[in-house]
């Protein structure tokens, strides 16, 4: 496929590499010849030099036949604009990147509808999302989001002493738009149904929206009442983000933050989080504020080596937790061997997102889970699956698979017994693995 | 500093007081003329008073005519002579006239007082209005809504001069609602960003419009809710005349009564239950009023002084009643009765004395001089708190409390964790730097003024006052309550004051009403230089 990249930064390089090592036509687009020549040397693209909202640049870059267009410069309203411009150009797909989420959360206007950009991606929030799922259920194996964080997927081992154990699925109070996907038990993965019963030592998969993730969490984990104390390293945008998610689900979290004028404007828009202007890492900050005690330690500043020694620093001196952020991608793999036990990188998430924009058949496996057993799906509901058009209640799906989310339009929800599938509908299922073959008798051939 | 402006906006102060005293003189001569058609003696005898009452109170109106033209005409003479346009009114021309406007009509309120006074020989001097500054401290009592009274014996004034009494509050507190709410804000004086969320910036000629409609608002709902209160004592079984008069100190938070034993004279629960509320109103500001009129509920439901205000109310009334209720024994009445004990008298006399203190009314039915301590303590910190900015209430405003406590609190974080960065929060806003620090400074203005003036009465009294007297006179001013406790306590009066005191006392009620700065700010130099 051809594929333009608007924008040489961080995010754009990344994207080369990714897409070039999958063999995909690209070319690069930036007004700094210095970017273009690394680029060029290391890998096997096109680049050319030119201010991306310009119309005849991106012409000439290829835009009218390209499939994927990706605008990624460091100026959002440069990326709105030339996204814009590139689908009129005729671009088949356009994505453009914006760092300040204000663009996607808009309640008034789509920008996306409004500007004909197929889809914005703020890779910041995004990992955001990650950062505050994680800190919110520790006790998690695996979690996954759709939907910019609607609904919610972990996977975590049921408390011994969980109201859950022992009682049918069907008996438990669980809230609304929740649901138990699958279960593990003593290593084997299946997927339950309404008379199964939680046992202790059971590892549950647990999808939920947002909102109701806790309540139903609760049922499996009671977990101890205590306020979990966070402790986050650095105040940018993605801080703010994560402070804002955890907010009202019994977090203790202290934000340090270096800049004075940054503390100051965080400490007005964050309501219940303490914002203190010194730096986590100083020996005296730290014994003073007892970091040492904290359950996790997040460490968020712009750079990459601060936060990895910070991280480093916190685990040693007995930080329950640590989860850094990477903008290298280089760093991840040695991460967790020097004490770091989650990091996260905007740029892998980005990566991921383009990814699976490439990928818009019908189906395609979004990851593997319970070492290998099950595959998360995502397919395009068509007519002429037997899941299609009929309420769920009414489909019999297991004791393979289990619809875990459906998207309408830009609705997606954990569907219960009475919803049903309509054609052109996303799926998420969860199924056996390297079963993907199955999925068209179920849900049509898209 | 544009005085001639200053001096016209003073004669127009002065016309609008020379109607009312005149308005008021027309009942003095309706009272004397019923009185000397009476059948009794005794009635016929009591007509001189009232006549008196309404030369008095004539003479006022005559020499506030005369000089409120002069000086209005004066100015226009003035301008043209000088080819000169009027000007717009100024921060500084503002916060003159603001301090002006208050001693102008001291001093012009006081005169039927001073004139009845002389003119009333024995009964003059048996109230206490014989002399010049009882009869202004009388007065600047009534105008800054404070409530104090010299005089000793009220229920034998004329109807007359109670009725002017009153009115000085009602007009009192009316001006202090347009001016804190509708003009000062305009003009970028005083505490706007207090109370007003959505600011509009100081434009002198697109907000005429927007001051105009919100003062027109204010006063009429001001109005509107006397009328109501009027009628509603009246249903409790007031008489009109006794109804209109404490309607006038009601909403005002001014506290003047016709009765020497104030409400408690009435021994009625209806109409203590009809004046609580009317008191609370008071207290509310009244920008408050303007959303609701303009039905944006959400953010009166959301607005963080009112809840402050409203918590403080019930939480002091409930405090104060377990005490009574605790201490279990029969409360003593303003009127000398004695009520209970049980848990409903408790809870009647703490209501409306929590109520009738920090609205800064100053009513009284118990005598809370005889409350436990522990209930007294609450009562005085309810005088130094007061009501809501933009309220008739008095005292340092509820808001700066909650900023000056916040802060303290935060200055405590920062002595063992010196980095922290926590903003001081009004509901969703953020109180900014500027306003913490003036809210802090006029903290600081007011502790020093009670204590200033603590230390002047205990001077000016000597050997036979004792501390809570002068404390209590002093805070009791700075609020505009009213009573204080000892010998200022809720059956006393001011009377027994020496001069001088009264004097201190007079200027902490128009330091407290004007909230310090306005008034201090006539007495810095760089405030009269042109440079």
């Amino acid at each position: 496929m051809k594929i333009v990249i608007c924008g040489a930064g961080e995010i754009g390089t990344y994207a080369c590499e990714v897409l070039d090592r999958r063999g995909e036509s690209v070319t690069v687009v930036d007004q700094r010849p210095e970017r273009l020549r690394f680029l060029e040397e290391s890998l096997d693209i096109r680049t050319l030099e030119g201010n991306c909202g310009r119309a005849d640049v991106l012409a000439e870059a290829g835009c009218a036949t390209a499939g994927l267009v990706v605008v990624a410069t460091d100026n959002d309203e440069v990326n709105l604009l030339a996204g814009t411009i590139a689908k009129k150009l005729g671009a088949k797909q356009v994505v453009a990147r914006v760092h300040d989420f204000g663009y996607l959360e808009q309640e008034e206007i789509d920008y996306a509808e409004v500007l004909g950009i197929d889809e914005l991606i703020c890779p910041e929030y995004s990992t955001a999302i990650a950062i505050a799922q994680t800190l919110r259920n520790p006790a998690a194996t695996a979690l996954e989001s759709f939907a910019r964080g609607d609904v919610q997927m972990e996977q975590f081992e049921v408390d011994p002493a969980a109201e859950a154990i022992g009682k049918p699925l069907s008996a438990l109070p669980m809230p609304a738009g929740t649901r138990v996907a699958a279960l593990q038990r003593d290593g084997r993965a299946f997927m339950p149904d309404g008379s199964t019963a939680v046992q202790s030592g059971d590892s549950v998969f647990l999808v939920a929206s947002r909102d109701t993730l806790d309540q139903a969490r609760r049922l499996f984990r009671p977990g101890d009442l205590r306020r979990r104390r966070v402790v986050i390293m650095g105040g940018n945008a993605m801080a703010a983000w994560v402070c804002r998610l955890l907010e009202g689900s019994g977090f203790s979290i202290r934000l340090f933050e270096r800049d004075r004028a940054r503390a100051e404007r965080l400490a007005a828009e964050l309501e219940g989080v303490t914002v203190l202007n010194a730096d986590p890492i100083d020996a005296t900050v730290f014994s003073e504020e007892r970091i040492g005690d904290a359950d996790d330690f997040v460490a968020m500043v712009d750079d990459d080596e601060d936060n990895i020694i910070g991280g480093v620093l916190a685990r040693s001196r007995g930080v329950g937790r640590v989860v850094t952020l990477v903008q290298r991608a280089d760093y991840l793999d040695v991460l967790y061997d020097i004490g770091v036990d989650r990091a996260f990188s905007p740029k892998l998430v980005a990566a991921k997102q383009i990814e699976e924009l490439l990928d818009r058949g019908p189906m395609r496996t979004l990851s593997v889970l319970a070492r290998g057993q099950l595959d998360l799906y995502r397919v395009t509901a068509s007519a002429g699956g037997r899941a299609v058009g009929a309420r769920l209640r009414t489909v019999k799906l297991t004791p393979h698979w289990s619809v875990i989310a459906v998207q309408h339009g830009d609705e997606t929800i954990v569907p219960g017994a009475e919803d049903q599938i309509e054609p052109g509908d996303t799926v998420l299922v969860l199924g056996p693995h390297g079963r993907g073959e199955d999925l068209p008798e179920i849900f049509g051939a898209g | 500093m544009n005085a001639s402006l200053v001096i016209a906006e003073l004669g127009r102060l002065l016309l609008l007081l020379s109607a009312l005293l005149f308005g008021v003189a027309l009942l003095g001569v309706w009272d004397g003329w019923q009185a000397s058609r009476a059948a009794e003696e005794a009635m016929r005898l009591a007509a001189r008073e009232h006549w008196l009452a309404a030369a008095a109170l004539g003479l006022a109106a005559g020499i506030a005519v005369v000089s409120g033209f002069a000086m209005r005409h004066g100015v226009a003479w003035f301008r043209r002579s000088r080819r000169r346009g009027a000007g717009p009114l100024g921060r500084r021309e503002a916060v003159l006239l603001v301090t002006c406007s208050w001693l102008v009509g001291g001093a012009l309120a006081a005169l039927p007082y001073i004139a009845w006074g002389q003119w009333g020989g024995p009964l003059g001097e048996e109230v206490g209005l014989h002399e010049i500054v009882p009869c202004l401290f009388e007065s600047i009592s009534g105008l800054t809504t404070c409530g104090a009274t010299i005089v000793t014996d009220i229920e034998k004034l004329p109807r007359a001069i109670l009725l002017w009494r009153s009115l000085t509050q009602w007009i009192g507190g009316l001006g202090v609602v347009l001016l804190f709410v509708a003009v000062l804000p305009s003009l970028g004086v005083g505490g706007k960003r207090l109370f007003m969320a959505e600011s509009t910036g100081p434009a002198p000629e697109g907000l005429r419009p927007h001051v105009r409609s919100t003062a027109r608002t204010l006063w009429g709902f001001y109005v509107a809710l006397t009328l109501l209160q009027t009628l509603l004592l009246m249903l409790c079984g007031m008489s009109f005349f006794e109804a209109i008069n404490h309607a006038f100190t009601t909403l005002s938070t001014g506290g003047f009564s016709t009765r020497n034993a104030s409400i408690a004279a009435f021994d009625s629960v209806a109409i203590e239950a009809v004046i609580v509320p009317f008191m609370v109103f008071g207290g509310v500001s009244f920008v408050v009023y303007d959303r609701l009129l303009k039905r944006r509920f959400d953010m009166v439901w959301r607005d963080p002084e009112l809840r402050l205000y409203l918590g403080l109310l019930v939480g002091a009334s409930l405090a104060i009643a377990a005490a009574l209720a605790i201490r279990d024994e029969p409360i003593l009445l303003v009127s000398g009765g004695e009520t209970g004990p049980g848990t409903f008298a408790s809870l009647r006399a703490a209501v409306f004395t929590a109520v009738s203190i920090m609205t800064t009314t100053g009513y009284c039915t118990a005598d809370f001089d005889h409350f436990p301590i522990p209930a007294i303590a609450v009562l005085l910190v309810l005088m130094f708190i007061g009501g809501c900015a933009g309220s008739t209430g008095s005292g340092v405003k509820v808001i700066r409390a909650w900023i000056g406590m916040r802060q303290v609190l935060g200055e405590v974080e920062r002595e063992f964790r010196p980095a922290v960065v926590r903003p001081i929060r009004l509901g969703k806003r953020i109180v900014d730097p500027i306003t913490v620090s003036a809210s802090m400074s006029l903290l600081v203005a007011a502790m020093l003024a009670v204590a200033v003036g603590t230390f002047l009465i205990f001077v000016f009294e000597g050997a036979d006052c004792d501390p809570a007297t002068a404390f209590s006179a002093a805070l009791s001013s700075m609020g505009n309550v009213g009573p204080g406790l000892g010998q200022v306590g809720a059956i006393e009066s001011y009377a027994a004051m020496s001069h001088p005191s009264q004097i201190v006392l007079m200027v902490l009620m128009i330091l407290g009403r004007l909230e310090f700065f306005a008034v201090l700010a006539i007495f810095s130099r760089s405030f009269w230089s042109r440079g």
